[in-house]
């Protein structure tokens, strides 16, 4: 630290404070030549917004050499300006035509229990005014593509400056505003350890979207998709008042995204998932294609705002949610997959009588209020928010007493697990032509239900519904001041207070009369009048209905305080920056039942957990001149452990990992910015490394026959790579883009697992996971995507963009890393040796992407077309991802035994978007 | 142009790697305290002990069930002798592999003979038990993992040995040099014959018939080989020496035990030709 002191008084001294050069302006629509409030204009690190009137000034510019500013806008395009009028140029952008902006990414909602799933976060850079990260998170996304490898926690995203990463998991999501994609377009975005102005930083970057109807633009917009990705149909419509004379502000949107998805099989001809001919033939004969990917999301926001005048001060309230309902996907088995003769095969849904139904619904609806307060003055501007979210979040499955796995997929269904091939042709040939085997069989599920129900006995099969219902309420201040030329100082301070509710309500019975609340797995292992058996020990042998929580039911609490600064020095050559954070993080479970495996350890409030926190960080950029950029940040911080992580089985006991430590952050990056009419482009070269993290999951454990919950501690990883970002105008209508990153993620140590057997058949246990030098798993470590980008004459749009992915890793099972797994297997069986421990690299490879759009413009109205193919040449064959089974064959160490679960790219799929605007 | 040159230098930056990590072998603290030669002499002229004092032998697996030839026991062996460990556990070759070193705690279990070959197994009050394997996971210690190169090279042996010193290499890996199976062409074991204990002996004699001495191999009906045909010719026998009933025998561990015979069945050669191939 005393280093870091010494060597900014040094640079200090180097400084010289000569005048700075500023450059004002206007920013106007090229066409109709009306000022674009709320433009950015930036130059090297130096990012200002333009007024209502579409005035600028940018100072702190470099003092030698051209000057070249970055002017964008939202529903516009980028473009680059030499400075030609330090002191009334005219920036007149054109206005975007490509589909970018209303492109649908993919979601992929797997099983997050099984510590793989989740979003990606590529989908939330699209917007960036930088090459490589608007072109990542558009064109990568399809190989969930996540910049330099980083986990979606260490991307922050605020809403109005307010933190909407999610309180449990720390994750970044953009579905609690899917379908608002209007209201979400404005937002200042900064990757990696860029320096913002409206937080501190985060080593994968910073982003506040900006909702206030004060900002919207004036219009009317009706937009309606097409496409075979995730939905089928979008209609969206948004409108804004602009700023009235009187100050006042209106906006609203409101969406709808439904359909099955489409997603179309040009080997079988049907939508898939698809099956063979055959099997598709008798599906139509019973008056239906499979889908069984249902999508039913609505999305609304509503604000209205003030400017009081010219005191500088703008109040909003802002209220938007997405209710959203959609069947999820699941990944399975390579065996599954070429039986059915798609990757895309889904064993979450069935047939019941003749109707296709899902067992896995996400159903999520987190509605958000906010007020938003703004001050601007000429040196100060203050932003301050009190944000409250509450809702739920659920996902249902299947559950099931004392009876067969009713999970199509489950291994002792597949031909694989008979020795006799008489036998395993004959499952083979079920699984080929059966929906009835292939599928959930809904119809023999309710059988068994109605007999239970005439015999008085309870549900054998039932739905229920998953909960982890959030209320958070955030309220936080910003400032920004400038004391002089060469300095400013931002700073600011945030206060949470959340509480996520986790329970399971039985959703359906399925036709059966009543389900008993105990634990069946535990009933297993101890007798059945056992206490250990109890989820609730306070009501024991509880008759659950639909409705009833049952099972588990706590709450988790998190209070969280931070304040930060970071203070400028801005010079001609040279400009410095150093900040500081501190925080903490309180939580504690609160639980709502006293379960029978941990009676004095369950039930009520428990420990709170506290940890201190800080961050450090600090950078310099070197202005070589108006083009040519170099800078560099570091920074250190600390991070309290997540709850998800924290706790070890949390559903039914009150106990954290014993070695509970903050997660440490050492980040680095230096880069290099150009900055031309022809040539713009970044170069990166980042190093991360984290220390003390956890990673956890849970999973049914076929042999302990149990939930089983997992947990990672001291998890050390380093990140380091590059990136390049590089777009060149080959002819003023024709541009290039190329990006490219070559990371190198790897685990560093040897973590300690926790094992804890949900229903108590063995006391935690802990092993050492060998994990040094492994490839951190489930994103490509190599992705490159090489663009052409056509302005055609009469509004026309070309774009293609090959893309290349590679170097991805299957998600690893621990347990494979361990001792135990290798202990009976001789040093001399090598190759048995490295079947079990090395590590899957998942398939790669290229896809190609086309798009086209056309603008029409007629008396103040104006109509956009666009359309995309993605993976035009069905390229079928890239792993996105998948994961190890969590269990593995000690006795005989096969490896084969228990398969992997893939997740693969779709084929070829399209978007087609129109939208009116006036 | 710069850019593509700090690519390619960032890229050397960062194509550093590390040798894939490797668990940690297991260890004990524990030590031998006794050796199986020890242990034997110990209990000389009894046939059943429950051993209720710390002693520890230490050795490494010699023998197992990798081949279906030897059922529900693995032979462990030190520097001075081995030993039958009896366990209660199909397929213990994935646990117990050829190779791996072990240090047995004795205390809890009990040394017995059966029909005059020394073993290890559980207290069965008049006769050892075989061990369950939560048992042997409580018993049982390992050093390092397994690896061949820790087997001891086998005894060589004459056929006139393993029968007049049988008691002093019973249990140990030994190796016969220039023997022929007298049944060579039949199959190992002829599955249609009545075959008491469900093995079958094919006996070995000297090729160069210096000694009258013959030696049964002993040949589980569940050996992977059981169906194949005994080769021709003359050759090396690797196995494990038993006794049962005054009677040496010998634990072929798999195929891979019989060494330099020939697969097809050719006429009985002379020992001139058989010297000249460097016997």
């Amino acid at each position: 630290m005393r280093y870091l002191i010494t060597s900014f008084l040094f640079l200090f001294s180097l400084a010289f404070s000569f005048a700075q050069r500023q450059a004002e302006g206007t920013v106007l629509d090229s066409r109709s030549r009306q000022p674009i409030a709320g433009a950015r204009v930036s130059a090297g690190t130096e990012q200002v917004e333009a007024k209502a009137d579409g005035t600028f000034s940018i100072g702190n510019l470099p003092e030698k050499g051209k000057i070249t500013l970055t002017v964008s806008a939202t529903g516009y395009e980028t473009k680059v300006f030499n400075v030609t009028d330090f002191s009334g140029g005219r920036y007149a952008l054109a206005e975007n035509t490509g589909i970018s902006d209303d492109f649908a990414l993919m979601e992929l909602d797997a099983d997050e229990d099984m510590g793989y799933g989740g979003q990606s976060v590529g989908g939330l850079l699209t917007r960036s005014e930088d090459v490589f990260d608007r072109n990542a998170g558009y064109n990568l996304s399809f190989a969930y593509f996540r910049p330099r490898g980083y986990d979606n926690e260490n991307n922050t995203v605020y809403v109005n400056g307010a933190l909407m990463n999610d309180p449990e998991n720390g994750r970044a999501s953009w579905s609690e505003w899917g379908g608002l994609n209007d209201a979400t377009r404005n937002k200042e975005l900064v990757s990696g350890l860029n320096l913002n102005n409206f937080g501190f930083g985060n080593i994968g970057g910073e982003q506040d979207i900006n909702m206030r109807a004060t900002s919207m633009p004036r219009q009317h917009k009706f937009t309606y998709s097409i496409t075979n990705r995730t939905y089928t149909n979008r209609l969206m419509y948004t409108y804004g008042s602009g700023l009235l004379r009187n100050g006042w502000a209106f906006s609203a949107s409101i969406s709808r995204r439904w359909g099955n998805g489409l997603v179309y099989n040009p080997v079988t001809k049907v939508r898939e998932p698809g099956f063979t001919p055959e099997y598709t033939r008798k599906l139509a004969s019973k008056g239906g294609v499979p889908d069984g990917l249902m999508y039913d999301g609505w999305g609304y926001y509503f604000s209205f705002g003030k400017r009081v005048g010219r005191s500088g001060h703008t109040l909003n309230f802002v209220a938007f949610g997405s209710p959203t309902k959609r069947a999820m996907q699941g990944g399975s088995y390579q065996e599954v997959y070429d039986l059915v003769g798609t990757p895309y095969y889904n064993g979450n849904w069935g047939y019941q009588n003749g109707e296709i139904r899902t067992a896995r619904v996400r159903q999520m609806f987190l509605p958000t209020f906010q007020f938003v307060w703004d001050y601007e003055s000429e040196k100060t501007t203050v932003t301050t928010v009190a944000s409250h979210q509450f809702g739920r979040y659920g996902t249902t499955a299947l559950n099931w007493y004392d009876a067969p796995d009713p999970r199509p997929d489950y291994y002792r269904y597949l031909p694989s697990y008979y020795e006799d091939p008489a036998t395993a042709a004959f499952i083979a040939d079920l699984w080929r032509n059966d929906p009835s085997k292939s599928q959930v069989n809904w119809d023999n599920l309710y059988q068994v239900n109605y007999t239970q129900k005439a015999i008085g006995a309870q549900s054998k099969y039932v739905i229920e519904d998953r909960r982890n219902d959030v209320n958070d309420f955030n309220l936080s201040s910003v400032a920004n001041h400038r004391f002089s030329d060469h300095f400013r100082l931002n700073g600011g301070a945030r206060i949470r207070n959340s509480i996520t509710r986790n329970f399971k309500v039985m959703d359906d019975l399925l036709g059966g009369e009543y389900w008993l609340d105990i634990d069946q797995f535990a009933e297993r292992d101890f007798s059945s009048d056992a206490q250990e058996i109890q989820n609730d020990l306070d009501n024991p042998n509880r008759i659950i209905h639909e409705g009833d929580i049952y099972g588990y039911n706590y709450d988790m609490h998190l209070v969280y305080g931070q304040l930060f600064a970071l203070a400028n020095f801005e010079y001609p050559h040279w400009d410095y920056y150093a900040g500081a954070e501190l925080s903490t993080s309180n939580f504690w479970r609160y639980g709502r039942m006293r379960n029978g495996r941990a009676p004095d350890n369950s039930k009520g409030k428990g420990d709170v957990h506290s940890f201190f926190n800080y961050g450090l960080k600090t950078g310099v950029t070197w202005k070589i001149n108006g083009r040519n950029y170099i800078f560099a940040n570091v920074m250190w911080k600390t991070r309290a452990p997540y709850i998800r992580d924290a706790y070890i089985s949390p559903r039914i006991k009150d106990q954290v990992a014993s070695n509970l430590v903050n997660e440490k952050i050492f980040s680095a990056d230096l880069n290099y910015v150009i900055k031309t009419p022809v040539v713009s482009g970044r170069f990166t070269l980042y190093h991360t490394m984290f220390f003390d993290g956890m990673e956890s999951f849970s999973f049914y454990h076929d042999d302990y026959r149990t939930f089983v919950n997992y947990t990672l501690s001291n998890v050390d990883q380093v990140h380091q790579g590059v990136e390049l970002g590089i777009d060149v105008k080959i002819i003023p209508q024709l541009s290039a883009t190329l990006i490219g990153n070559i990371g190198n993620y790897r685990y560093t140590n040897r973590p300690t697992a926790t094992v804890s057997a949900e229903n108590g058949a063995f006391a935690d246990r802990t092993n050492t996971i060998y994990y040094e030098n492994y490839y951190v798993t489930g994103t490509p470590q190599l992705a490159g995507s090489l663009g052409l980008n056509y302005q055609a004459p009469f509004n026309i749009y070309l774009n293609a963009n090959l893309n290349y992915v590679n170097w991805n890793y299957l998600s690893m099972n621990p347990e494979r890393r361990s001792q135990a797994a290798i202990v009976g297997v001789s040093q001399d069986n090598t190759a048995l040796l490295d079947a079990i421990l090395d590590e899957e690299m998942l398939q790669g490879g290229f896809t190609l992407d086309i798009s086209v759009g056309k603008v029409f413009r007629f008396n103040g109205w104006q109509l956009n077309l666009n359309a995309s193919v993605q993976n035009v040449t069905n390229n079928r064959n890239i792993k996105t991802g998948g994961y190890e089974q969590r269990r593995f064959d000690y006795a005989e160490h096969d490896v084969d035994k228990y398969p992997p679960r893939y997740f693969y790219a779709y084929g070829t799929t399209f978007f087609i978007n129109a939208s009116v605007r006036f | 142009m710069l850019l593509p040159a700090l690519f390619a230098a960032g890229t050397l930056a960062v194509s550093c790697t590390g040798e894939r990590d490797m668990p940690e072998p297991p260890s004990t603290d524990l030590q031998a305290n006794i050796t199986i030669e020890d242990l034997i002499d110990r209990y000389r002229g009894v046939d059943y002990a429950a051993i209720d004092t710390a002693l520890y032998i230490e050795g490494v697996v010699t023998a197992n069930d990798v081949a279906g030839t030897i059922y529900k026991k693995i032979f462990v062996q030190d520097s001075t002798a081995g030993i039958d460990i009896e366990i209660e556990m199909t397929n213990n070759n994935h646990k117990y592999p050829v190779g791996q070193r072990l240090v047995i705690a004795l205390d809890g279990l009990a040394f017995g003979r059966y029909g005059g070959q020394p073993q290890i197994g559980g207290q069965g009050g008049v006769e050892t038990v075989r061990l369950y394997e939560p048992e042997c996971d409580e018993h049982f210690f390992r050093k390092g993992y397994a690896s061949s190169a820790l087997v001891p090279d086998p005894v060589v042996l004459s056929l006139k040995d393993a029968n007049s010193r049988k008691m002093t290499y019973c249990g140990m890996l030994i190796r016969l040099d220039s023997v022929y199976f007298v049944d060579s062409g039949q199959v190992f074991v002829d599955v249609s014959a009545d075959l008491p204990g469900n093995a079958q002996n094919r006996n070995l004699a000297d090729y160069r018939g210096k000694s009258q001495n013959t030696l049964a191999v002993r040949i589980s009906q569940y050996a992977t080989f059981a169906l194949d045909t005994l080769p021709g010719g003359c050759g090396s026998v690797v196995g494990i020496l038993g006794v049962y009933n005054e009677d040496p025998q010998l634990f072929l561990r798999d195929r891979n035990d019989l060494i330099g015979f020939r697969k097809a069945i050719l006429p009985k050669e002379t020992a001139d030709s058989v010297q000249a191939a460097g016997f």
